[in-house]
């Protein structure tokens, strides 16, 4: 328990030292993007991005000054707007699939918590920019420092998550309860040492781990037949949905500040529903991939079932602790 | 055949592309900038940059201390403060290159902040903090390489050069971003993953809408 208490000590120290701001104008929060784009289409993701800032707010304008069609127009366009943008640069996406590639999960499972995970996002934008209107006008803690908190908060979970499956998986333990949960704030913490190296092996390669292949396997008997605990679930959608979208966030400031409370609400929410959709696919992909992975490596599919999730929680704690030292950086 | 192990490295290996790449803009400025030149030496960079309502909006949020849905005029110097502070680490947004040579910039006075309406207007102007002579071959680009902000020049004519001497022809060059990158694929990539800074700001050069003046 103490052990625990300090850690946490350390963290909050941490995240209050490491940086100010956490986007070039100061002012708001970026997206933490290991890679600046995908050469070919860069110019086309750019003009979009664009054409929906403009169109959700003509249509927000349109709402405000009593116009017909705003509210339809706002709601469709927000949920095609989180369709488009959770393909984007975003960790729940990526934190979703390997966590599906990591373990045993059935399909439903991983959509209940990308829908989950979705859902908290939006609440916790809606949190935000609530507190920001309601209280932190008048606090000396700004929007983006809390909006900044709780994005390290975020990455420093799904470190902690990736941590945990990775010990679990390399000591051929599979319950969630043998271990008390200080177990992964611990691996959390321990590992912000590696920062450095943890970054440029994620930029590097791709991501993928390189040495997975050569790492013990546990009990083959151990890999089949486990589920999700609660807990696991509830980590991953309070790391996902801790660190709301700067969209939402923009969206939301424009429509309390003009007074439409409900069509702000609607909005983010619907884009929530939106990005579920897009997560939900690629879990999808990531549990059929596997999957077929598996089925076809014939003799060697327990070695390739254990590297698969080998590799899948490495990328998780990979994934927590490149995004961690990108943020601190910013 | 290939291999059933390889084909699952290729799938994992295209899923984490896919969803780490694809930085782009969340908050927009119609951006205006002079390039003014004086007695044969760059004078300054001089920026009216209008934020869009979305971030102006969370901006007022921001900075309404007190509360009373009005920025006060300390309250303003506020933002300004803020955005000076942090923009400086990227130069400001600007990307000054004096015959190939990288110009330092620095913004010796504030940053003033007006809302038109509700919409932010940034102005403020920059010098170089090392002398530029007015001659042979120099760029002013402006982007932000975080990709944060997208700085937008409606017309050629919001990018343009004063009390320059009357030989320097100018162009304004916007490059397409795509066809940017193809063109210098392997070299970026390298650049990018084994020096961070370095890399970056030759993204930012490449991508920024630019004025070219040949003297």
């Amino acid at each position: 328990m103490l052990k625990r208490i300090f850690w946490a000590g350390i963290f909050i120290l941490a995240t209050f030292t490491i940086a100010q701001a956490q986007s070039s104008l100061g002012i708001g929060t970026n997206e933490v993007s290991p890679a600046p784009a995908l050469g070919g289409i860069f110019g086309w993701i750019y003009a979009q991005q664009q054409y929906f800032f403009r169109a959700l707010q003509a249509a927000l304008k349109l709402i405000r000054d009593g116009g017909t069609g705003g509210t339809l127009t706002l709601i469709g366009l927000s949920f095609a707007y989180g369709i488009f943008h959770a393909a984007g640069p975003g960790h729940g996406k990526a934190v979703i699939s390997s966590y599906m590639f990591a373990n045993e999960v059935a399909l439903k499972r991983g959509i209940i918590l990308s829908f989950a995970s979705s859902l908290a996002q939006a609440i916790s934008a809606i949190v935000l920019v609530g507190a920001g209107f309601l209280i932190l006008r008048g606090a000396a803690l700004t929007m983006t420092d809390a909006g900044w908190f709780l994005e390290m908060a975020s990455y420093a979970m799904i470190a902690g998550i990736g941590a945990l499956l990775l010990w679990r998986k390399l000591n051929g333990n599979t319950s969630a309860h043998a271990h008390k949960n200080h177990a992964h704030h611990d691996h959390a913490h321990q590992n912000h040492a590696h920062h450095d190296n943890a970054h440029h092996k994620h930029s590097g390669e791709g991501m993928v781990c390189e040495s997975c292949g050569h790492s013990h396997a546990p009990d083959p008997t151990q890999l089949t037949g486990k589920s999700v605990s609660l807990r696991d679930a509830w980590g991953i959608v309070a790391a996902v949905g801790l660190r709301p979208c700067t969209g939402a966030i923009v969206v939301l400031s424009f429509a309390l500040l003009n007074g439409l409370y409900a069509a702000g609400f609607a909005s983010v929410l619907v884009m929530a529903l939106g990005t579920a959709i897009t997560v939900s696919a690629l879990a999808a992909i990531a549990v059929y991939a596997k999957g077929a992975a598996v089925r076809f490596s014939g003799a060697h599919a327990t070695w390739v079932g254990n590297a698969i999730e080998i590799t899948g929680a490495s990328l998780v704690l990979v994934l927590g602790l490149g995004l961690l030292y990108a943020g601190s950086l910013a | 055949m290939v291999h059933p192990f390889s084909k699952f490295i290729a799938t994992a290996l295209l899923l984490c592309v896919a969803s780490t790449a694809l930085a782009h803009p969340h908050v927009f400025a119609e951006t205006r900038t002079e390039v003014i030149g004086n007695a044969g030496k760059l004078e300054a960079l001089r920026h009216v940059w209008r934020f869009d309502e979305f971030f102006s909006s969370t901006v007022q949020l921001e900075f309404d201390k007190d509360g009373d849905n009005k920025l006060s005029d300390g309250e303003l110097a506020a933002i300004g403060a803020t955005i000076k502070k942090s923009t400086a680490q990227f130069n400001y947004f600007q990307n000054v290159y004096d015959n190939g040579r990288e110009v330092k910039m620095t913004v010796p006075g504030e940053m003033t902040i007006g809302f038109d309406g509700p919409q932010m207007i940034l102005i403020f102007e920059s010098k170089p903090s090392s002398e530029v002579a007015l001659s042979g071959d120099l760029m002013f680009g402006i982007f932000d390489e975080t990709f944060y902000t997208s700085l937008d020049f409606i017309n050629d004519t919001d990018l343009s050069g004063q009390g320059f001497p009357e030989t320097c022809a100018f162009k304004v060059v916007r490059p397409d971003p795509d066809e940017a990158i193809a063109q210098n694929e392997s070299t970026l990539t390298e650049q990018f993953f084994s020096d961070k800074e370095q890399g970056m700001s030759d993204f930012s050069k490449m991508f920024a809408t630019r004025l070219e003046a040949k003297c």
